[in-house]
């Protein structure tokens, strides 16, 4: 069902951004996909669910926790909270991630080869 | 165990999730219909930019799948699967198995309810044994019981224990309404209960001092003894009963099940220590079982040391009597299993070979069905299996026949249970003790390990083979991995070897077993055994305190039985069995005319004293001078006869005739000496063949005693001559018990730990351990010309003659065979020459060789056939059908 030009992120890449969001302040899902919409300018084009898995595979890890509550607008939502153990894996992955990008516009950048 | 509450929670984390897209969704419709969207597009939008929301659903619910669980239970569907489409296979597998796990579990259940469920007592681990040790004696038993001197002042003395009990054993006669009977009691310290804080079902245990002189005349009895004599009447409590003629009040009735131990006694009566048995001379009788609860806090090992230093103290000041004994401490738990745990081991080996044979069979059959199963797991390496994957798929599958294979070893285990337990009948003890194998929870886990371990055993090897593949030449059509299966024949043969090692040195260990028992059987005794019936008679010491009426009672009674019709002769023994195995019941002895010892000095004989008839009822022959005579009375001299082996002890080159012995009977040494009149031939120890037991027999009527063994000789079935025998002896008085009323072939047949039951085991185990490696080499012979028909058929059309193909079969079977009886031979040899060594007896070479030697043929012969009917299989093959068989 991809759009054609669409690129999948490379993997882990969803759930660093939603550890990133949640860090900031604890969301339901449907405000953290907004959010990370909102705040990519609409340059990355993610599917609202595909959110869904990612956030199962962080709960199961443990790094973040979630608890159902009743939102401003008066609707039940399901929160998600960043735990400790996700905030350091925040860290982690984000000073591999820049790494990695450092990695890689090295290599992308013009006037070598 | 985050992942089990995950597995189960599963459920409510998906119903969470659900909700919780649904409320995703209607928050974005909302928006958009604030937004000025209709409801209806709104939807449709809301769902566009969700994306595929079965998918999403169902990818977020596999985040919490757990794969190495959800994938092991798609190996069991799978494998069991597989197992379902070869039944043949899974049934022989499960089949071999289960015969291996029910002979292990049934022996195990015994040493469950002997060895491993701890005494019925309160908070057993506080409670120990005390006993006195002689490391001079040697031969790893040294476990003796404890003097009345030495318990006395060991319980006053000690500190480690709250309190300190002695018990004994002793025979008890119950006459009063019904036929008398006599049975083993216990006589108990007072507190003894309270030391097992054990309580019981009726009434009360005894009370402090009810263990001095005049107040012990009280009796606490068994819930068996109430039940068969007092028909459960729960007023017997304050009752009198006639126990050896005084008269007891029943003060308590202990509860249904208590028993400690080996011993099941039927009453008891508190332990008063005579003057007599507190004389430091006293010191050399160790009779008591004594028993002590550790004060709280203190250990065993604590208790250890005290004990061996109050035993010291006891060396110092009595030298004398004390020389060389120590004392020591064991966990009550500990020493009621030691007395098992020779024979345990035993049997627990012989069933262990057996489920190794049953292993190495199943084993080799896994490995010729993985070599059947090459292309499918080709594809599956193909198709992205790793190799881990494919060897969990076997072990899996191995499991599922191991678990089947449990299951109906444990069906066929109930049944071998209760075959045992009808089987533990040679004794009173042991009948009560059969209650006590039973599969309880210990032997149930048991047999899971046993059945997983067997699993990892027979399927790992396979596994690994199997899944060894060289993926091209296997996915080729008709391709043939060579090198793959001379590995896989390398592993057969091992197996078959091992095989055959291990029920060659089983066969021999029954072998030897049977051997021993044959020979106690039927290779003599000295005696003739056959239509003879026995019965212990023991009279009251009160009632027949005086010589000559004990000497008038058993006259009368032989008197009796002589006068009954079918009666060939009767006669009376105190000694029935001769004494090797229990070397207390020797008796020392002088010679007149040698220089005078001390009595602990002296030499050691068996002793006899029996009516004149004795000798012609057991067919003893007389040798030389006479026989003994009604006319050998108190009136006359005291005479003797010996047996031949104690001429070629103790005169070797003199006449024997006319000399004198004095046996130390009594306390005292006798005044009177016995001369010797005749020579009799040797009756041979029931237990092991010891040739020089010297024997010295005596005239009943010179030296009455109270407890003698009638012999009478019939010339019908003696085991009907029972009632008539009974009548006889209470013509003369009709209180009197009679017990052990048993023909003369019980009494061998029984007479050693049950020899008849151990042996009908062990050789049922070696017929199992044989057959099961039978069919293994059979098995893996079939399979090998299986294999080969292809190559034969290129031999036989190039030329080679049927003899030869014959003669190349032959030759791998008796090779393997050579190997494993030659392995065989010397496991077996050298087991059982460490068990005779742990027994403190081997037996000469030369004696054994028989078994050996038949053992060693046993298997040959049934490795031969069974490698023969292959091979004749093979030369039946038609080159042209083998050549196209591809």
């Amino acid at each position: 069902m991809k759009k054609t030009g669409q690129r999948d992120l490379f993997p882990g890449a969803l759930e660093m951004m939603i550890l990133r969001t949640l860090k900031r302040q604890p969301l339901h899902g449907y405000a953290l996909v907004q959010h990370i919409k909102r705040t990519s300018n609409d340059l990355l084009q993610i599917e609202e669910g595909s959110l869904y898995p990612a956030l199962q595979r962080l709960l199961k890890e443990e790094l973040v926790k979630a608890e159902w509550s009743i939102s401003s607008t008066n609707r039940r939502v399901r929160t998600y909270k960043l735990t400790a153990k996700g905030a350091k894996h925040l860290e982690q992955e984000v000073s591999r991630f820049e790494k990695m990008l450092e990695g890689i516009t090295r290599v992308l950048a013009p006037g070598e080869s | 165990m985050m992942w089990l509450k995950q597995l189960f929670s599963r459920r409510r984390l998906y119903n969470d999730l659900s909700e919780e897209i649904q409320q995703h969704l209607e928050e974005k419709i909302e928006e958009l219909v604030a937004a000025g969207m209709s409801r209806k597009e709104a939807s449709a939008a809301a769902r566009r930019e969700f994306g595929n929301l079965a998918l999403i659903e169902q990818d977020s619910r596999s985040a919490w799948r757990w794969p190495s669980i959800e994938n092991f239970l798609m190996d069991v569907r799978f494998g069991a699967r597989m197992l379902r489409k070869n039944p043949g296979f899974a049934a022989v597998a499960v089949v071999t198995l289960a015969l291996g796990i029910a002979a292990n579990t049934t022996i195990f259940s015994m040493v469950s309810g002997w060895m491993l469920r701890p005494p019925r007592i309160k908070d057993h681990t506080g409670v120990v044994m005390i006993l006195s040790t002689d490391p001079a004696k040697g031969g790893g038993w040294d476990q003796n019981p404890v003097s009345v001197p030495d318990f006395v002042v060991w319980r006053e003395q000690s500190h480690s224990f709250e309190d300190m009990v002695a018990s004994q054993l002793s025979d008890f006669a119950l006459t009063g309404e019904g036929e008398p009977e006599r049975f083993d009691g216990m006589r108990v310290s007072a507190s003894y209960f309270d030391v097992l804080g054990v309580s019981p079902a009726l009434g009360r245990t005894f009370l402090p001092g009810e263990d001095q002189p005049g107040r012990d005349q009280v009796v606490i009895l068994s819930d068996g003894l109430w039940q068969r004599r007092f028909g459960s009447n729960p007023n017997v409590v304050g009752a009198a009963v006639r126990l050896n003629g005084d008269s007891y009040k029943v003060v308590g009735v202990m509860p249904k099940g208590y028993r400690l131990g080996y011993y099941g006694p039927q009453l008891w009566t508190p332990l008063v220590f005579p003057p007599q048995s507190l004389l430091p001379a006293a010191r050399e009788d160790r009779s008591l079982d004594v028993m002590a609860r550790l004060k709280s806090g203190v250990s065993v090992e604590t208790a250890k040391a005290e004990m061996a230093a109050l035993a010291q103290r006891s060396e110092q000041t009595y030298p004398g009597t004390s020389k060389g004994w120590g004392a020591t401490a064991w966990p009550i738990q500990k020493y009621l299993a030691d007395e098992f745990k020779v024979a345990m081991r035993l049997l627990m080996g012989t069933v262990i070979f057996v489920l190794l044979i049953a292993c190495a069979n199943i084993a080799s059959l896994q490995l010729t069905r993985a070599a059947a199963r090459q292309r499918e797991f080709a594809v599956r390496v193909a198709l992205g299996a790793s190799r881990f994957r494919l060897v969990r798929q076997l072990l899996v599958e191995s499991l599922l026949v191991a678990l089947a294979g449990g299951g109906l070893g444990l069906l066929l285990a109930s049944w071998g249970v209760a075959l045992l337990r009808g089987a533990l009948n040679w004794s009173d003890y042991v009948t009560s003790m059969s209650g006590e194998v039973t599969l309880d929870n210990t032997v149930l886990a048991f047999t899971l390990g046993a059945s997983v371990c067997a699993a990892i055993l027979f399927g790992l090897a396979p596994a690994l083979h199997g899944t060894a593949l060289d993926l091209h030449s296997t996915l080729k059509e008709g391709g043939r991995a060579g090198s793959q299966s001379r590995a896989r024949n390398r592993t057969h043969s091992v197996l078959v070897t091992a095989e055959i090692t291990l029920a060659l040195a089983l066969l021999i260990g029954a072998g030897l077993d049977i051997q021993d028992l044959l020979q106690k059987l039927y290779n003599g005794f000295g005696i003739d055994p056959n239509q003879v019936l026995t019965a212990n008679i023991s009279l009251s010491s009160t009632r027949y305190k005086d010589p000559s009426k004990q000497a008038d009672f058993f006259k009368n009674v032989i008197q009796n039985l002589d006068a009954l019709p079918g009666v060939i002769s009767a006669g009376a023994t105190t000694t029935l069995v001769p004494s090797a195995t229990e070397p207390e019941r020797a008796v020392t002895f002088s010679i007149a005319g040698q220089p005078v010892l001390l009595r602990k000095e002296r030499e050691r004989t068996d002793y006899y004293a029996i009516s004149s008839h004795y000798l012609r009822t057991q067919q003893i022959p007389l040798l030389r001078g006479r026989s003994l005579l009604p006319a050998d009375n108190v009136q006359a001299p005291p005479v003797a006869l010996v047996n031949q082996a104690f001429v070629q002890r103790y005169f070797p080159n003199e006449e024997p005739l006319g000399k004198r012995v004095r046996l130390d009977t009594s306390a005292s040494d006798r005044a009177d000496w016995s001369e010797i009149v005749g020579v009799v031939g040797d009756v041979k120890d029931l237990a092991r063949e010891q040739k020089d037991m010297s024997q010295v027999y005596e005239p009943s009527l010179q030296r009455p005693s109270t407890g003698m063994t009638l012999v009478v000789r019939t010339r019908s079935d003696p085991a009907a001559f029972a009632p008539l025998l009974r009548r006889a002896v209470w013509d003369v008085d009709e209180d009197q018990p009679i017990t052990r009323v048993q023909t003369m072939n019980q009494v061998i047949a029984d007479y050693r730990t049950g020899g008849v039951t151990v042996c009908t085991m062990m050789a049922t185990f070696a017929g199992l351990a044989l057959g099961l490696a039978v069919v293994g080499v059979f098995g893996v012979m079939a399979y090998t010309v299986a294999q080969r028909t292809h190559e034969m058929g290129i031999r036989m059309a190039l030329g080679a003659k049927r003899s030869d193909v014959l003669r190349m079969v032959l030759r791998k079977g008796i090779f393997l065979g050579a190997i494993g009886v030659g392995i065989g031979f010397a496991l077996g040899a050298s087991l059982m020459w460490l068990q005779q060594a742990s027994e403190g007896i081997v037996m000469p070479f030369d004696q054994r060789a028989p078994v050996y030697l038949a053992a060693v043929f046993l298997i040959s012969l049934t490795v031969l056939l069974a490698t023969y009917i292959p091979a004749r299989r093979a030369t039946k093959v038609d080159p042209i059908v083998a050549l196209r068989y591809e």
